[in-house]
């Protein structure tokens, strides 16, 4: 019977591989309840009403926030992607203290987001903020720059500015750490041998430094990218009037009482971290080949 | 091409003198090597040359012209390393064709030098490979092949066989010499192995402890060691060392005498100005074969004619070519006259 060959076959291989498979387990079940089961209930949510995307996609207050968390991400995260490799260059360099200059700059991620948000919230407080007070020249060896204090949380530009500068501040270390680590699996002798051939700095970090980095900036790209679409406390404090969509969420889910609603703009969000991946690693390729080609 | 001239050079890092004070030509086209044990200095010599460490004092000259403060880029040397230092993202087309970009050269000149490389080393087909899908012999032909395409003035090569396996050495030893007979650089040519610096070189410069010990052709190093350093660093089997009282023959106090496998010869009976011995062990190598002899507490080797079989623990005396015989001063160390 070929049928009774076959399942005793795959009862053979099965038993071979239990040891394998018994590994697979935890991660297969930590995946079904964690990651199916949610995204089941959030279909299951969104369109629990109707098809509510319709909905959503027409209503003027989504495609405000769906702009702004663009722009929040996009400019997000290739400042955060700069700033963590002229961090991750200045201490891979060795020279005395740099161990003292490592630890301070790992001071961000210990502080929670909240904290660091509310106290930039207090700095930048309108109209008698340490910031203004600045500004407006009340301390004698500050130059004045404005005549009226300026309202950081009423304008779309400056509140979400201070949200990314915000954000920017406290994700920094792990971007940092992720480029020092891929700093340090470059041998010192190819910059050696770059230089006899002629190599200067700036070539050096170009054609050595940069492709050699990819691995570790496609990582950043896409787990920055992630955390900046989704980001929620840094707009949320700080520019309470002009939602991201992940203040959006909060809003329809807490105070307009519509889950549905609040699960389609979550599911739209997934939609759009997965093609934000997709394009940074086809940019990342891209720059790669173009940097490595004879 | 290029002449290169090192004059007191000397490298100190912190309180270690790595290179002290050394004094070296290297004539145009001439293939030179800096021989000593690790940690004599000549990586560190060779990196001097290159410009890859400042220089304490001294100075370098490539063609007459101090380079003390003229970096790397600007020297026209082109450097091969031990670890090989390809570039592990580009394919072999690539990195040989880095020094080219760098300097800015037409697609055209790129690829000619690339091919014309290529061809000289054998890598034909392997253009579009990387770094970690080829074998080391190719890696080591790579790194060549990256450093010749430059046509650089001077050619700087630090230990590059030395990672290879020994049938691949010999090969690629041969290729060196064949390939400098062709492109007639000028190569500073670094290694620990004695028998790599004596087949490759035109000269030699012995050195240990961050000095040059002897400069000469690898025939005058061997026939005529300045000092017991370079006489037993240089030859295989090592030459023998007795103590001067222990041969009544060599009428001088204080002395050491060095003689080599080859110059001693094996009698079974006794005869006049000999050494009296009991044989040991021979290690046969095919060509040649070697016998051991103890003498009281110190073991010989001997090169045994061809055919020659001596058994063990047999009272033998060994006869040395005293036209050969090397005598040094046991205090300082450096050859005296000796007139057998």
């Amino acid at each position: 019977m070929p049928s009774s060959i076959k399942l005793s076959y795959l009862l053979h291989k099965l038993k071979s591989n239990l040891f394998t498979i018994g590994f697979f387990i935890p991660a297969f079940l930590y995946l079904v309840s964690f990651f199916v089961i949610i995204l089941v209930f959030l279909l299951k949510f969104s369109f629990s009403e109707g098809i509510p995307f319709l909905e959503l996609f027409s209503a003027n207050e989504f495609k405000a926030a769906l702009w702004r968390t663009f722009w929040f991400m996009g400019i997000a995260t290739p400042l955060q992607l700069v700033v963590g490799l002229l961090l991750a260059l200045l201490i891979q360099q060795s020279y005395k203290g740099v161990g003292m200059v490592r630890s301070f700059f790992m001071i961000p991620i210990a502080i929670p987001a909240l904290v660091t948000a509310i106290i930039i919230d207090l700095v930048f407080s309108y109209p008698f903020g340490p910031i203004n007070d600045l500004l407006l020249g009340r301390h004698g060896f500050f130059p004045q720059i404005t005549g009226v204090p300026v309202n950081w949380s009423g304008s779309e530009f400056l509140s979400l500015g201070l949200a990314i500068l915000g954000k920017t501040w406290r994700d920094m270390p792990i971007s940092m750490l992720i480029l020092l680590a891929g700093l340090q699996t470059i041998e010192r002798e190819q910059y050696e041998a770059a230089r006899t051939m002629g190599a200067k700095s700036w070539q050096e970090f170009k054609y050595l430094t940069l492709p050699l980095l990819t691995p570790a900036i496609l990582t950043i790209l896409i787990l920055r990218s992630i955390e900046n679409w989704k980001e929620f406390i840094f707009p949320f404090i700080l520019a309470p009037a002009y939602p991201l969509l992940g203040v959006l969420i909060e809003r329809l889910y807490h105070v307009e009482q519509n889950p549905a609603l609040a699960a389609s703009v979550a599911l739209c969000l997934v939609a759009l971290i997965g093609i934000t991946t997709l394009i940074f690693t086809f940019i990342t390729k891209m720059v790669r080949k173009y940097l490595v080609r004879v | 091409m290029a002449e290169v001239r090192l004059e007191n050079l000397a490298k100190k890092f912190d309180q270690v003198t790595a290179v002290d004070r050394i004094n070296l030509e290297i004539k145009d086209g001439e293939f030179l090597t800096l021989v000593g044990p690790s940690g004599c200095g000549k990586s560190t010599a060779l990196r001097l040359v290159a410009g890859l460490e400042k220089v304490t004092s001294g100075n370098v000259y490539i063609d007459e012209k101090a380079v003390n403060h003229i970096p790397p880029q600007k020297r026209n040397i082109s450097m091969v390393f031990q670890s090989y230092a390809l570039f592990p993202h580009m394919s072999v087309e690539s990195n040989l064709a880095f020094g080219l970009k760098i300097k800015r050269k037409s697609q055209e000149e790129k690829m000619q030098r690339v091919k014309w490389v290529l061809d000289l080393l054998g890598l034909k087909g392997m253009e579009k490979r990387l770094p970690k899908e080829l074998s080391g012999g190719q890696r080591q032909r790579v790194a060549l092949g990256r450093a010749l395409v430059l046509e650089p003035d001077v050619l700087l090569l630090d230990e590059p066989l030395s990672n290879l396996d020994a049938k691949l050495r010999l090969r690629m030893r041969t290729e060196l010499k064949r390939l400098h007979k062709k492109i007639k650089t000028t190569i500073i040519y670094v290694t620990h192995d004695q028998a790599e610096a004596m087949t490759l070189s035109d000269r030699l410069a012995v050195m240990k402890d961050g000095r040059i010990l002897q400069i000469g052709t690898p025939q005058e190093i061997y026939e005529r060691p300045t000092d017991i350093f370079t006489a037993g660093f240089i030859g295989s089997p090592p030459m023998n060392f007795i103590l001067g009282e222990r041969l009544p023959f060599v009428k001088r106090e204080e002395a050491m005498v060095g003689i080599r496998p080859e110059d001693l010869s094996v009698s079974l009976e006794k005869a006049e100005k000999s050494i009296l011995g009991k044989s040991s062990v021979t290690e046969t190598l095919g060509s040649d074969n070697y016998l051991y002899v103890d003498i009281s507490d110190l073991l010989i080797s001997v090169r045994l004619k061809p055919d020659q079989k001596i058994e063990e623990d047999q009272t033998i005396w060994l006869v040395p070519n005293l036209e050969k015989i090397h005598v040094f001063d046991k205090s300082t160390g450096r050859r005296v006259q000796w007139a057998g």
